[in-house]
């Protein structure tokens, strides 16, 4: 947990790999280039057959992943490789709810032991949450909460009112996952309706997919999620160090 | 909120509460309480739920901390509930496992630990502390929303407010009370599992549904659509070839097949597409198996003006390729999937993706009585009209109700559809039909119930074909309409509280019934419900040659015939 709260005491620059495309090894090789950038926070997603959160491709990711044979534990593997070569970086584990919520309490308890520091599940709303954030606390793992642009003023307040631990995951835009080719025109509304129940750092994901959109986020939020675009140059087995380089280009402000 | 029902007293009972999604059960040993159990009967208690993930709690009001040692050693508790002065002098003894601290007015012990152990609050106020808490004493399904906003517990105690008599629990006061607290839900299934974005459309549902779906106005011109435009009510057939050739006299048909465009999906698909026109929806988006929803959509949409897109799965849309072209000619964009296993499943996968982005002038008019909450309720809803229809003409035609009701499911519209009017008569039979494809291996078939489990899968928790690492498990059925990973969070409900029993029939055994019933009656069944007449006809020797039976005839087969053809498998050489 403290690690998330060092990526955001600059700027939290965050990037999002699915766990295993490339497979295991090369995946780690992966995050570890993204944290040799000026990337402070991975997110590493756990592959699933039925991403519906997802644009394509991520989906493609998690194909090509499931395909070369990632688990749920395997997942954690490289989290475990990551955290090995890097006491540094903030590590949050991005999964669906299936492949994890029969042994919940076991997963979280797998998720921090192999070096992760927080968790986002995707759909998993704060209505049917249960003991998970209970779960959580009692673990040291922090609950990554998603805000979208169609969530009200009163849910945000909700939702947020005992959260005081990671980060608030802004979701800029409608739709799934995947790039887009510029921001919405009430970000900074929302990033101001968040914080007026929030202290919690806000970054802001989805369509980030060049530099200039980067630094309009970071100019008023404090993080930026990058996915489908580091995402997409895995599909043409990009090196690691060419990864790096992208990161740095991206993420230089 | 996690629920707990304390002075659960027999075996059966416990099962069913377990059943329904009740987090903890707590059994009471004091010869004080109405609610007394001996160990003989707790074990039984115990032995009756293992299967569930319910916690049994030891309740003590007057035990000494060696006689709770010694009980917890012989059945071995989840969880120890302290309630008097003398139990909770022993709070020192129990850090090992989780407790329930029953708080007076003193301040809570110090060995309490916030990661494991809860307070319970009864009849005084909750004080705020880093616990998790229950709130206790006269709840029952009339107080317990306002309790809930005024306390905001983490759990709720029951015991008098659902029993029948002192000492005696009830279990439809237990359902009403789930009702209210999990509206969500039925027992332990369903739910909203669904993106944050997704959830304040999906509100936006439950109020239409509540304010204008169950309103008289809104059900005058629903019924009037139905009667004049479907052609409802659809007829009761009693097909006595079909059954002498089975060895039964007494098997009716609800002929779904009668309505306009051919199946039971225009019910559903004509109520949602009225409600997007009243909430000002201009866009409707379908995902489709068969073929019957999507073109049962698109009809709705022809009539009712409104933009239509259908996602199918490209395997369905080359066997369904007539309802393909239908579509189209009715106006409706077709958008075939490829992701995945090219089938239902993945045309759900992008009507979800569809619907995020597009949700202020879109309506996703889900065509089974599945997905996050309330589309189950309002498919279920608008369907249940074949259950009332059928109710009323099968005591016209038979003289009182039948003994057994059998239908297929797939994500279960057509069943919980004819099922939900014979609910409450429990000497009714109700059978729900899965495909079993062509073996029983995973993949093989679309058998949930057979050997699917737990599991989330587009929006609710319900039985799921998936692999040990959660992944979904591709599925394999001859019916397009079947062939789907998982089954209405109602169904899996009346499954785990045994209300309803759920078999398969076999790709060939489905085929059998498809020939029979055309050559007998002159009925061409759709492969879907040939599932439910190969099923009778494989069981029809075990039962009573009087067994009164009605079989929901979900839709004509018609669509299935060119693939049908293509394989050869049907005798078209006379």
């Amino acid at each position: 947990m403290l690690r998330i709260n060092q990526a955001f005491k600059d700027k939290a620059k965050v990037a999002y790999l699915t766990a295993g495309d490339g497979g295991i090894n090369k995946s780690a090789e992966y995050f570890l280039a993204l944290a040799d950038s000026s990337v402070n926070l991975l997110e590493v997603g756990i592959p699933y057959s039925d991403p519906v959160a997802d644009g394509p491709v991520i989906q493609a990711a998690m194909e090509r992943s499931l395909l070369s044979g990632t688990t749920v534990d395997s997942s954690l593997e490289v989290v475990k490789k990551i955290r090995e070569k890097n006491k540094d970086v903030a590590i949050i584990i991005f999964t669906y709810y299936n492949p994890i919520h029969h042994h919940l309490y076991d997963f979280l308890n797998k998720a921090k032991e192999s070096g992760a520091d927080g968790i986002l599940v995707v759909d998993l709303p704060y209505e049917e949450s249960g003991n998970y954030h209970h779960y959580c606390k009692s673990l040291g793992l922090s609950p990554i909460t998603v805000i979208a642009p169609s969530t009200s003023a009163e849910r945000m307040k909700d939702i947020l009112a005992n959260l005081n631990t990671g980060f608030v995951y802004y979701a800029c835009q409608k739709g799934t996952t995947g790039a887009r080719t510029g921001l919405p025109d009430d970000l900074p509304v929302q990033i101001a309706n968040i914080r007026k129940v929030t202290n919690l750092p806000i970054a802001v994901g989805f369509g980030v997919a060049n530099s200039t959109m980067v630094k309009e986020i970071l100019n008023i939020a404090d993080g930026c999620v990058v996915g489908s675009y580091l995402v997409k140059k895995l599909e043409d087995e990009i090196t690691p160090e060419e990864l790096k380089v992208s990161a740095q280009e991206l993420f230089t402000i | 909120m996690l629920i707990k029902i304390c002075g659960v007293t027999t075996p059966e009972m416990a099962q069913k509460v377990a059943a329904s999604g009740v987090d903890y059960i707590g059994l009471l040993f004091t010869k004080h309480s109405p609610r007394q159990i001996n160990m003989d009967t707790a074990k039984l208690i115990i032995d009756s739920i293992k299967d569930y993930p319910t916690q049994v709690v030891g309740v003590f009001f007057d035990e000494t901390p060696t006689q709770i040692a010694q009980i917890d050693a012989e059945l071995g508790l989840d969880v120890i509930q302290l309630h008097g002065d003398l139990p909770r002098s022993g709070v020192n003894d129990f850090t090992h496992k989780p407790i329930i601290y029953v708080a007076d007015e003193n301040n809570l012990p110090e060995v309490l630990n916030p990661a494991k152990d809860f307070i319970l609050y009864e009849d005084i106020t909750p004080k705020s502390t880093e616990f998790r808490y229950f709130i206790a004493g006269g709840i029952d399904k009339d107080n317990v929303t306002a309790l809930i906003d005024k306390h905001s517990p983490h759990g709720i105690d029951l015991s008098s407010g659902v029993e029948i008599e002192r000492g005696k629990k009830d279990f439809n006061k237990i359902r009403e009370f789930l009702a209210v607290v999990k509206p969500s839900y039925y027992g332990a299934f369903g739910g909203m599992f669904v993106p944050e974005l997704l959830i304040d459309p999906i509100k936006n549902l439950i109020s239409a549904y509540k304010n204008i779906v169950l309103s008289d106005e809104f059900h005058a011109e629903f019924i009037d659509l139905l009667n004049n435009y479907v052609g409802r009510p659809t007829a009761l057939t009693h097909v006595k070839n079909f059954a002498h050739a089975i060895g039964l006299e007494n098997v009716y048909l609800k002929r779904e097949d009668l309505t306009h465009t051919g199946a039971h999906k225009i019910n559903n698909a004509l109520g949602q597409c009225l409600l997007a026109k009243k909430i000002g929806k201009t866009r409707i988006i379908a995902e489709t198996g068969a073929g019957q929803h999507g073109v049962a959509t698109a009809t709705a949409c022809a009539m009712l003006g409104l933009e239509c897109v259908v996602y199918m799965g490209q395997v369905d849309a080359e066997r369904q390729a007539p309802n393909v072209a239908k579509m189209r000619l009715l106006g409706a964009k077709v958008i075939p999937v490829t992701d995945g296993s090219a089938t239902l499943k993945d045309a759900v996968n992008e009507a979800l993706r569809d619907w995020a982005s597009s949700y202020e002038a879109t309506h996703y008019c889900l065509g089974t009585a599945l997905g996050p909450y309330p589309f189950p309720q309002i498919c279920a809803h608008f369907q249940s009209v074949i259950g009332k229809e059928a109710k009323v003409q099968f005591a016209k035609q038979s003289g009182g109700v039948p003994d057994v009701v059998i239908a297929c499911v797939g994500g279960g519209s057509n069943a919980i559809g004819i099922f939900q009017e014979f609910l409450s008569d429990e000497n009714i039979k109700l059978v729900g039909v899965e495909a079993g494809g062509i073996g029983d291996k995973v993949g093989e078939n679309a058998a949930r119930f057979q050997s699917g489990r737990l599991g989330v899968l587009h929006g609710n928790k319900t039985y799921v074909l998936q692999s040990d690492d959660g992944q979904i498990a591709d599925t394999h059925s001859i019916s397009a309409g079947l062939d789907y990973a998982a089954v209405g969070p109602w169904h899996a409900d009346l499954f785990a509280i045994k209300r309803a029993s759920y078999d398969v029939c076999s790709d060939s055994e489905a085929l059998a019934a498809f020939q029979l019933l055309t050559r007998t009656e002159g009925i061409i069944p759709a492969l879907e419900s040939s599932h439910a007449l190969g099923y009778l006809m494989r069981i029809a020797k075990d039962l009573p040659k009087n067994t009164k039976v009605l079989v929901n005839l979900s839709g004509r087969g018609d669509k299935d015939l060119p693939a049908l053809l293509a394989k050869g498998v049907l005798d078209v050489t006379n």
